[in-house]
């Protein structure tokens, strides 16, 4: 049986209604995003998306990464998901090409 | 070397060797003074790099160069005992014996001057950073600190042979900055590396309410900036002997397209970091949340 209610899960889907670039010395988050359902709102970092991104690519919901891009996020976000295999796939992209 | 400890510390004074101040520190008492095995009397004290005895040469008699100090290579009664491991990888070495600094060589053991070495930086975190943020004329995020101290006890730099406490803070910034991110730190305005940096597209720095002597480095809109630090070509030159030059490569690369932006010579001061540690005044402005960082991050090492 499905743990989860799917009216409910419809109802409450959830919109991201704004984001903010922080501009703070000590903030550990670069980016902070406003989501809103029917009934709450609430704040999510840049670190918590890409954590929910990596869960998804471990569990094979996504495809792999490149490598060449993770270990830029993860300098970004003081991170070390670039040191599991399990999230990308080797790739030689330098100079980087972004566009 | 134109400096002599009396202790065999790396938080011991470093005395210039002159005849007056020999004789205030030492009183010409045992064993910094003693009779050799031909009854001439010699002076003796320890190297300030590599904490080895040495004899003190042109205190008791003129000569020509200006009096200094000259490894014995043989133990001293009364001083520590000589230690031909740390002799090779001191500034004042021999150049035949003498090591230079490379990336890839750490000491095997944990040994008496590795952790006082370790304990000075754990419980001087925030002046080792003061130094630095000023020598760089940058200011970064406790953050930013707490992952180059991560890299840096990661890395094990406390073994790397060349660290002492005069270069520490710049040895810090040499392993545990490398490749970290400038985007979101804060850089003096009208330095040198802020006219550099300025310069490049997709740069914009915000001025902030806090001091007004820096910005922050931030991307235009858009636009991913990934602009690194990073560090290398770390010498050691005692001039004639005597002075000792230390520099270092201080350079920001886009990592994007592997240019370098940024490259500056940083020449490390003898006297500032331990001149701080020392400073009453600064007794009363400890950074508290630098010093957390430490105590947390560096646990004991033994």
């Amino acid at each position: 049986m499905n743990i989860y209610d799917h009216n409910e899960m419809n109802d409450k889907k959830v919109v991201l209604e704004s984001s903010e670039e922080i501009v703070c010395n000590n903030c550990p988050e670069t980016v902070i995003f406003h989501l809103k359902d029917n009934n709450h709102e609430f704040s999510m970092g840049l670190s918590t998306v890409i954590e929910c991104l990596i869960f998804a690519v471990q569990c094979g919901e996504l495809p792999k990464l490149p490598l060449s891009w993770l270990t830029d996020v993860d300098r970004a976000n003081y991170s070390s998901y670039s040191e599991d295999e399990r999230n990308f796939y080797f790739d030689d992209n330098f100079p980087r090409k972004r566009e | 070397m134109k400096y002599f400890k009396i202790q065999a510390t790396r938080n011991a004074a470093r005395y210039k060797i002159d005849n007056k101040i020999f004789d205030n520190v030492t009183q010409r008492k045992l064993p910094f003074e003693q009779r050799n095995s031909q009854g001439k009397l010699s002076q003796y004290a320890i190297c300030p790099s590599c904490l080895n005895p040495i004899q003190l040469i042109g205190l008791s008699h003129e000569i020509k160069v200006s009096p200094h100090g000259k490894h014995t290579g043989k133990n001293i009664a009364g001083l520590p005992q000589w230690n031909a491991q740390r002799y090779k990888y001191c500034p004042f070495a021999s150049h035949k014996e003498y090591q230079k600094p490379n990336d890839e060589e750490l000491l095997q053991e944990v040994d008496q001057s590795v952790i006082e070495l370790y304990d000075l930086m754990r419980s001087q975190f925030d002046k080792v950073v003061y130094v630095i943020q000023n020598t760089l004329h940058i200011k970064c995020s406790d953050n930013f600190w707490a992952n180059a101290l991560q890299s840096y006890i990661i890395n094990r730099v406390y073994l790397y042979p060349w660290l002492s406490e005069v270069n520490l803070p710049y040895i810090f910034a040499y392993r545990g900055m490398q490749h970290m991110r400038c985007f979101g730190q804060q850089f003096e305005i009208d330095s040198e590396i802020y006219n550099a940096l300025a310069k490049l597209k997709n740069v914009k720095f915000e001025k902030t309410n806090i001091n007004s002597q820096y910005a922050i480095l931030r991307n235009s809109y858009g636009c991913y900036l990934n602009l690194l630090f990073r560090f290398s070509d770390h010498q050691q030159n005692a001039v004639c002997g005597e002075q000792l030059i230390e520099t270092m490569m201080f350079c920001v690369d886009d990592a994007d397209n592997g240019k370098t932006v940024f490259e500056q010579k940083i020449s490390f001061d003898e006297t500032y970091f331990m001149n701080t540690v020392r400073s009453k005044r600064a007794v009363h402005y400890r950074n508290n949340r630098l010093l957390d960082i430490a105590a947390e991050k560096m646990l004991p090492l033994l």
